[in-house]
């Protein structure tokens, strides 16, 4: 069994997935697979796959059914010992997995938590939003790995949720995510929120490497997924309420703090699908997103004031807590 | 515990290193291309914090963006202690990495570093780099020679190849230690010293694919030398402006670039990976009109430079005085130059279809009244280029008088509003950055843009045809409101005259343009609105004023009924700006009061609807 599975989804990227597959081809580091899954693409991107020869490939073919569904295939059939994801327009550098797999047998994690960096549209090259947030975790935590019974686990967890929910900023173990029973949120998009939180809640063993592994493009050549303003952005709302939902369920909800900082990021997300709507359909959007919160556990309602907590998660807190202040 | 370097350094530097020592103390933790190890470094604040800074922000951060292969040849100019090429070798084992460091201090620590970690494929070389032009040996194939050597016998000897290289001037700076640049720089604060100098064009021997450059004001002499080498990934940080033409060459690898300019981090030379297919140059785009008085001698100018940088689109009915005009003016004979028979178009239809013509990365659209300065679309392209911004421009001003193409020497434009914005260098010039929104009120000045393609189709940003007149405000609106700012290049103008009178159907042309603005805006989510509909309220009054009475009720009352439609589908937030007292209209504020009333019941998407239907100018 390889050490590591990484899992592409691709929906029409065309020549432009050869950059994603290039960069996990050239890894420095060879004991991988890679698992490429078709969702339902057209011609030109099936003949790029159809070319691809490297016998570490794997391309399974579906009809169309969703990020999350096709992601959810290419776990059910990862061999690796741990799993990642690239999405399709973007890249790994080539030490990344020898990075991460020389983390992962120094500290045999259920969750690796990886830095990245942004190719913006201008060409721009910065760290990836959440460099802050790394930071910060590297100040609490030098020595880059907590277990459940460290006393600072929780309040790393609760730092970590602060992180960009991003697929490609992890890196989790087959066996746990086998035992947790974590997948993606089908058939709904800006799932990533989902897998974050419970990927985070449910480790045992959390460690954070200290080098970019991936790299996120903003381009102006391809229309993302993260640039629709239309319906689509409802997906976040169903996506928040099945998060919170679950987060309710676990031990850690009794944790004020950590309770906040779930509902906040979540909330930070409806807010941002809220700015990128279209005008037409806001009102709708708000009222999803009151019914939503109306619905989820009340104790989400009881906010603690902690200096941890960022602006922006503060200020989603109270913007959305105040609309539905009668209900707390 | 001390060490000793090896000492490998050539006759002129030994005593230098002769009297280097190591103490455990020097040693200082690199966190790179996922490798933690301790190295050796000089104790000077300056040069390895300035060294670790430019590991993480520039080198680390832009391989992160490019896939490298498994193996290849670095090159390593201003190598200093190491900092990129041990982290590198760890991470990249199937590389051979040639490092160039003249100062013999930073060169001691670096062959100190290759020797404890045994990092037999870094090969250590104590020259500074040059251009060849001035710095060629007397015997470059000797030097050629000696170079390609080393790539198998790590042992060959330096002195003779240093004995091949002629000695240069250098100014090494006495405050900031570790820093050397080309020339003899008379300011105290550098002394002066003379170190042996490869040419950079000996190096393409070496068949290199990577190049990492810190030599400052030697850059572009550097990248000259090497801009016909197949390089894939070009990384650093620059302390001159470098023309992006050097990164050009189309057999000169991928070329993937990123040297921000030191201290303009949003400034420099930057590439990736192009997946359009577009050919990178700047299409002018020419809307010839078919009658009036024109003057296409700028073309001409435009052209003079050989390059084929900029080509020109023109896009016109043949059969015209202008056309032949214009025809005659630039030479059907050069390459560059194309013409598209278009008759009867509008000038949004032959710029949209000259737009549909073009392959390039870049976008310009001017007309019949534009006369830019020889160097003006070459400096913009530039500043497209080394910004990666949507939209540049240039100055401008307005030609009046009998003669509208006579530019009054002396005058230039003023800019008062951007007086005061922070001036960056580029080339012999500077430029500033303005806010989007200070330029979305301002009248259209699209002819002065470069636009990069890409983004124009992105965003679906095209001239609306069916618009005699307002086109290019509609234009200019949509690019201004998706982007943040617009770097504006200062020095060179462009000139142009003022458009004719607005026709009769000018009203009509105003209210259609807002019913798309605004089912743009509400389609695609636009938070800023307050620009566009201060714009609406100027645009209004001042065209009411130039009606007949009879014609001002029915643009009033159509005018209110976007109005309205607006107010219910961005919500009364969005107006806080904008009151209704902007218009001083009583048929307005009545009329508007009218329909908004009507729409009471109805939802927001309702009122999108109403926006989205049919047109004001049918």
């Amino acid at each position: 069994m390889p050490k590591i599975t990484c899992i592409t989804t691709t929906y029409n990227e065309g020549a432009l997935l050869l950059t994603a597959v290039g960069s996990i081809l050239n890894q420095s580091y060879r004991d991988f697979e890679y698992l490429i899954i078709d969702d339902g693409s057209s011609q030109e991107t099936l003949e790029i796959l159809s070319r691809l020869t490297d016998p570490r490939v794997r391309v399974i073919r579906q009809a169309n059914a969703g990020l999350s569904a096709a992601r959810n295939a290419g776990l059910e059939l990862a061999q690796g010992d741990y799993i990642c994801f690239l999405d399709a327009d973007d890249l790994r550098p080539n030490w990344s997995f020898a990075a991460i797999a020389s983390l992962i047998d120094a500290t045999q994690p259920d969750l690796v938590l990886c830095p990245g960096v942004l190719s913006d549209l201008r060409g721009q090259i910065e760290d990836f939003y959440d460099a802050a947030v790394f930071e910060q975790i590297a100040q609490f935590l030098p020595e880059g790995i907590s277990a459940r019974n460290n006393p600072k686990h929780t309040r790393l967890c609760v730092m970590a949720q602060q992180l960009e929910p991003q697929s490609a900023n992890k890196v989790v173990g087959r066996s746990f995510l086998q035992a947790v029973g974590l997948h993606f949120p089908a058939p709904y998009f800006f799932e990533d929120i989902f897998f974050h939180t419970l990927a985070i809640v449910q480790a045992d063993r959390i460690a954070i490497l200290d080098c970019p592994a991936f790299t996120y493009f903003r381009r102006y050549q391809r229309h993302q997924i993260t640039a629709t303003t239309g319906e689509l952005r409802f997906d976040i709302v169903s996506v928040a309420k099945l998060t919170l939902d679950a987060f309710a369920l676990r031990p850690e909800f009794s944790d004020l703090a950590y309770r906040n900082v779930v509902l906040a990021s979540c909330l930070k997300l409806i807010d941002w699908c809220e700015t990128c709507l279209a005008h037409p359909l806001r009102a709708t959007f708000r009222q999803n997103v009151r019914e939503m919160t109306a619905s989820i556990d009340p104790r989400f309602g009881e906010i603690q004031h902690d200096e941890g907590l960022s602006p922006i998660f503060m200020a989603a807190l109270h913007r959305h807590l105040l609309v539905s202040n009668d209900r707390v | 515990m001390k060490g000793k370097p090896v000492n490998r350094l050539p006759e002129h530097q030994t005593s230098t290193a002769d009297a280097t020592v190591f103490d455990l103390d020097d040693q200082i933790e690199l966190h790179a291309f996922g490798q933690t190890i301790s190295v050796f470094a000089p104790k000077i604040d300056f040069l390895r914090a300035d060294s670790l800074w430019r590991l993480r922000h520039i080198y680390q951060r832009a391989l992160s963006t490019q896939s490298l292969a498994k193996e290849g040849v670095a090159l390593d100019i201003g190598a200093g202690f190491g900092v990129f090429a041990v982290p590198f070798a760890l991470a990249c084992p199937g590389w051979q990495i040639f490092c160039f460091e003249p100062d013999p201090t930073a060169f001691a620590y670096l062959q100190k570093n290759i020797d404890d970690l045994a990092l037999s494929q870094i090969i250590a070389l104590p020259f500074a780099v040059g251009h060849t032009k001035e710095d060629a040996p007397s015997d470059a194939k000797a030097v050629c020679a000696a170079l390609k050597r080393l790539q198998y016998d790590t042992e060959a000897k330096l002195d003779r190849l240093t004995a091949l290289l002629p000695l240069r001037n250098h100014s090494k700076s006495l405050i900031h230690n570790g820093y050397l640049e080309r020339g003899h720089n008379t300011s105290a604060e550098f002394s002066f010293v003379k170190v042996p100098t490869l040419a950079a064009g000996m190096l393409e021997v070496l068949s290199p694919t990577l190049l990492k450059i810190i030599a400052p004001k030697a850059e572009v002499e550097i990248l000259t030398d090497l801009s016909q080498s197949k390089i894939d990934h070009v990384i650093g940080e620059s302390w001159r402006h470098i023309p992006t033409s050097i990164q050009q060459a189309p057999s000169a690898g991928l070329r993937q670039t990123w040297i921000p300019r030191a201290g303009q981090s949003q400034f420099g030379l930057r590439r990736s990976l192009d997946i359009s297919g577009q050919s990178s140059h700047l299409d002018v785009i020419v809307a010839i009109p078919s009658d009036g008085d024109v003057n296409f001698s700028w073309i001409a100018d435009l052209l003079s430079d050989p390059s084929m940088e900029i080509r020109v689109l023109v896009v016109g009915d043949e059969a015209t005085e202008p056309a032949k005009l214009a025809l005659q003016t630039c030479s059907r004979s050069d390459p560059r130059v194309r013409f598209f028979h278009r008759p009867n178009a509008g000038q949004g239809s032959s710029w949209n279809f000259g737009r549909l013509q073009s392959s390039a990365t870049h976008i310009a659209f001017v007309d019949a009244q534009s006369r830019p300065e020889q160097s003006f679309f070459q400096g913009l392209l530039e500043l497209a280029r080394q910004t990666g911004a949507e939209v540049v421009q240039g100055p401008f001003y307005g030609l009046e008088g009998e003669d509208p193409f006579q530019i009054p020497f002396g005058v230039r434009p003023q800019e008062t509003h951007a007086a005061l914005k922070p001036r960056f260098e580029i080339a012999d010039t500077t430029y500033h950055r303005m806010g989007n929104f200070a330029l979305i009120s301002e009248p259209p000045t699209i002819w002065r843009r470069v636009y990069r393609r890409d983004f124009l189709d992105n965003r679906r940003i095209w001239f609306p045809e069916h618009l005699a007149s307002m086109g290019e405000f509609v234009f200019q609106t949509l690019t201004l409101s998706a982007i943040p700012d617009v770097p504006t290049l200062d020095g060179v103008i462009f000139g142009h005259a003022p458009s004719k009178p607005a026709g009769q159907d000018m009203a009509c042309c105003i209210i259609e343009s807002f019913r798309i603005l605004l089912n743009r805006a509400g389609g695609e989510g636009w938070n800023e609105l307050s620009p566009l509909f201060q714009t609406f309220a100027f645009q209004l009054n001042k065209s009411v004023a130039h009606l007949d009475a009879q014609d001002q009720p029915a643009f009033l009352k159509s005018a209110a009924e976007l109005w309205a439609y607006a107010h219910k589908l961005f919500g009364p937030d969005a107006f806080e700006q904008a009151p209704l007292d902007m218009f001083g209209s009583v048929t307005f504020s009545e009329h508007f009061a009218q329909v908004f009333g009507k729409l009471g019941p109805l939802s927001t998407s309702q009122a999108w609807e109403f926006l989205s239907q049919g047109s004001y100018c049918d």
